[in-house]
């Protein structure tokens, strides 16, 4: 039996935060030395610091903050469209079986069709500018928020309405103070995850067509045809830092709306 | 992505860049005589292309059966010389098997640099250039092809085609006019087709003037519709759909008598098997002189291994006009396309590269028995 619980989990937590931060550390390194000592070929593999180095020359001479900018915009518009339908569509159908007969059908038959695909037909509808770009990502971001929020609704435990229910709530009050509140949490989830696919979705949408030849998957696409590999990697780091941002403040942000939601670490802390 | 680096890192071989392997002296070849080579700058329109009898040169089996891993973006018309070939058994007479693989043509560089693909399909790109900058092993070998109108935008074909409105005389259009007007290109500025449309600015207008952007191949008729694109780079047979509207006007062609694409070896048949690169290069050479010269649309057997290999009926392959393959190279069009896109900043690196770090002449050279011009 451990003697000094809180020293053990001292321990154990420091653990934790030198292998979070030491694997890391540790396989950039390898990956440094493997392409400044010629194990892997410097030019198709280069090393992390000239990545650094092309990162600090794009950035100064080719204004990458701007592709920063034009991706960042187009993932908030997409995001808040798709997530303000998905949360629409979830809730709504969540709520009232009739809708949700009507349409599952239709939108489970859609939710497996991959969105790229339905670009060419986004730029018939709304030109070749930025709206397909951001109506795909809408469209893809909807599918996840949608489902999540539905089913949010529908497994909030019966015990919760028949309590809002003895207390004479009306249809109303029992989603805003009971349903709503309760399903929150894992509509947070599906955020979180949507925040995700819709910088993925951005990419890849930017592969094929990106309005202004501007935007991060532009950058990493023109990398790859122009055999510039250490602006594809510039480029998928960001891309990665991107995602990363956008999944923190996602989950910040259901953090402060969800303060009576389990956190992380509720787990391991019980 | 670190693990993934590492991996790929460590399945690519070290390769020498420096290390190529002896080139034979050419010996003159049966069959192949005064009209098997031409003066690579003669630019004229009306050259003709070089030529052998039809059979030759003859085949040099390789003593082990040997597959080679070609890559194609596309399984399309102008690729003939390898899948006509390929049918009709060109190459398998050298003892060659040829496993084609689907993949664009940026992508297929590195894998040419190191080793896992033979040969590539593709246009005199960006990704040529950088590759040769940065010391890899990676060259153009073999030229392909030039419509047989190029040159002349009488004729319906493939090229940048605008919408008429733009021209006050659109049977006569101005460079001047494009100024400012969007292009619509598959790959971008890093595509070879900025060099005809540079061509027939001449000195009236810069590319860079123009706003290119990169937009799916088949959506640029729709784009060019609905007045979101003013021109486009439409490849065959996209073009057919515009052929004979008054609203659309071809302005300009790939330049007259000029391949700017072909085949590219890589590190494989450049540095460690060069015999095999003789003998892929023997195949083609004589799959266009035996099967693919002149009019071979009229050819039932050509087009119906065409047909099969590209998964197209024969009335609409003779839909376009037979192509001209041209195996050489022309002096020059590495330069005159890396100053457009020098111009474009599609490529920033501060030297040109000399056109011996991205040509290699004498493998269609040794095959027809003419000197080598590197």
């Amino acid at each position: 039996m451990e003697q000094n619980p809180r020293g053990h989990r001292r321990r154990r937590r420091a653990i934790e935060i030198t292998l979070a931060v030491g694997v890391p550390i540790a396989l950039v390194a390898l990956w440094q030395v493997a392409s400044t000592r010629g194990w892997i070929d410097r030019r198709l593999y280069p090393a992390p610091t000239d990545i650094v180095d092309e990162t600090r020359t794009q950035f100064d001479q080719q204004d990458r903050w701007h592709d920063v900018w034009v991706s960042t915009r187009r993932v908030l518009l997409g995001y808040a469209w798709g997530a303000g339908f998905g949360l629409l569509f979830g809730y709504l159908m969540g709520m009232t079986r009739l809708v949700r007969v009507a349409l599952e059908p239709t939108l489970n038959a859609l939710y497996t069709v991959p969105k790229l695909a339905v670009l060419p037909l986004f730029l018939l509808i709304f030109g070749f500018k930025e709206r397909p770009v951001i109506a795909v990502i809408a469209v893809t971001v909807f599918f996840f928020v949608w489902i999540q929020a539905m089913a949010a609704l529908l497994t909030v435990p019966g015990g919760y309405r028949e309590a809002a229910s003895s207390f004479g709530a009306s249809r109303w009050q029992t989603f805003r103070h009971v349903l709503f509140p309760a399903s929150l949490p894992q509509v947070f989830v599906g955020l979180r995850v949507a925040a995700g696919v819709a910088v993925l979705t951005l990419i890849g949408v930017e592969f094929v067509f990106a309005p202004g030849e501007t935007g991060i998957g532009y950058v990493i696409n023109q990398g790859r045809i122009v055999l510039l590999p250490r602006q594809t990697y510039m480029g998928i780091i960001i891309a990665a830092l991107m995602g990363v941002i956008f999944i923190s403040i996602v989950k910040l942000v259901g953090r402060l709306l969800t303060p009576w939601a389990p956190n992380d670490r509720a787990v391991e802390r019980g | 992505m670190i693990v993934v680096v590492m991996t790929a890192g460590a399945l690519a071989a070290a390769f020498p860049t420096t290390a190529v392997a002896t080139r034979p002296s050419a010996k003159a070849v049966a069959g192949c005589g005064a009209q098997a080579t031409t003066d690579p700058t003669d630019l004229s329109k009306d050259r003709k292309p070089a030529r052998c009898e039809s059979g030759a040169p003859a085949p040099k089996p390789l003593a082990e059966p040997t597959t080679l891993n070609v890559s194609s973006s596309f399984r399309l018309e102008f690729i003939a010389p390898l899948l006509v070939g390929d049918a009709l058994g060109e190459y398998a007479k050298e003892n060659l098997k040829i496993n084609l693989i689907p993949l664009r043509f940026s992508d297929a560089v590195p894998q040419l640099a190191n080793g896992q693909i033979d040969v590539a399909v593709g246009g005199i790109e960006g990704a040529l250039y950088n590759a040769a900058n940065q010391g890899l092993p990676v060259k153009m070998t073999l030229g392909n092809y030039f419509p047989p109108d190029a040159g002349d935008a009488s004729v319906d074909q493939t090229g940048m085609w605008c919408r008429s409105e733009l021209f006050k005389n659109a049977a006569k259009p101005k460079p001047q006019e494009v100024k400012g007007k969007t292009l619509g290109s598959a790959v971008g500025n890093a595509s070879a087709s900025m060099y005809y449309v540079q061509a027939w600015m001449g000195n009236k207008a810069k590319i860079t003037e123009l706003n290119v952007q990169t937009i799916p191949s088949t959506d640029m008729v729709q784009a060019m519709k609905n007045k979101a694109l003013d021109c486009a780079i439409l490849l065959d047979p996209l073009w057919t759909t515009v052929a004979n509207d008054p609203e659309f006007t071809l302005v300009a062609t790939q330049t007259p008598g000029e391949p700017v694409g072909g085949y590219f070896y890589g590190k494989s048949l450049l540095q460690d098997k060069p015999e095999v690169g003789e003998a892929f290069a023997r195949a083609m050479v004589r799959t266009i002189n035996t099967h693919l010269t002149g009019d071979y649309h009229q050819n039932t057997q050509v087009m119906d291994a065409l047909s099969k290999a590209i998964n197209q009926p024969v009335a609409t392959i003779q839909r376009t006009p037979a192509l001209v393959f041209d195996w050489e190279i022309r002096d020059g069009t590495g330069t005159r396309i890396q100053d457009v896109f020098l111009d474009l900043g599609v490529l920033t690196y501060p030297k040109p590269v000399p056109e011996k770090k991205l040509f290699d002449r004498t493998y269609y050279g040794s095959a027809v028995g003419a000197k080598a011009q590197g």
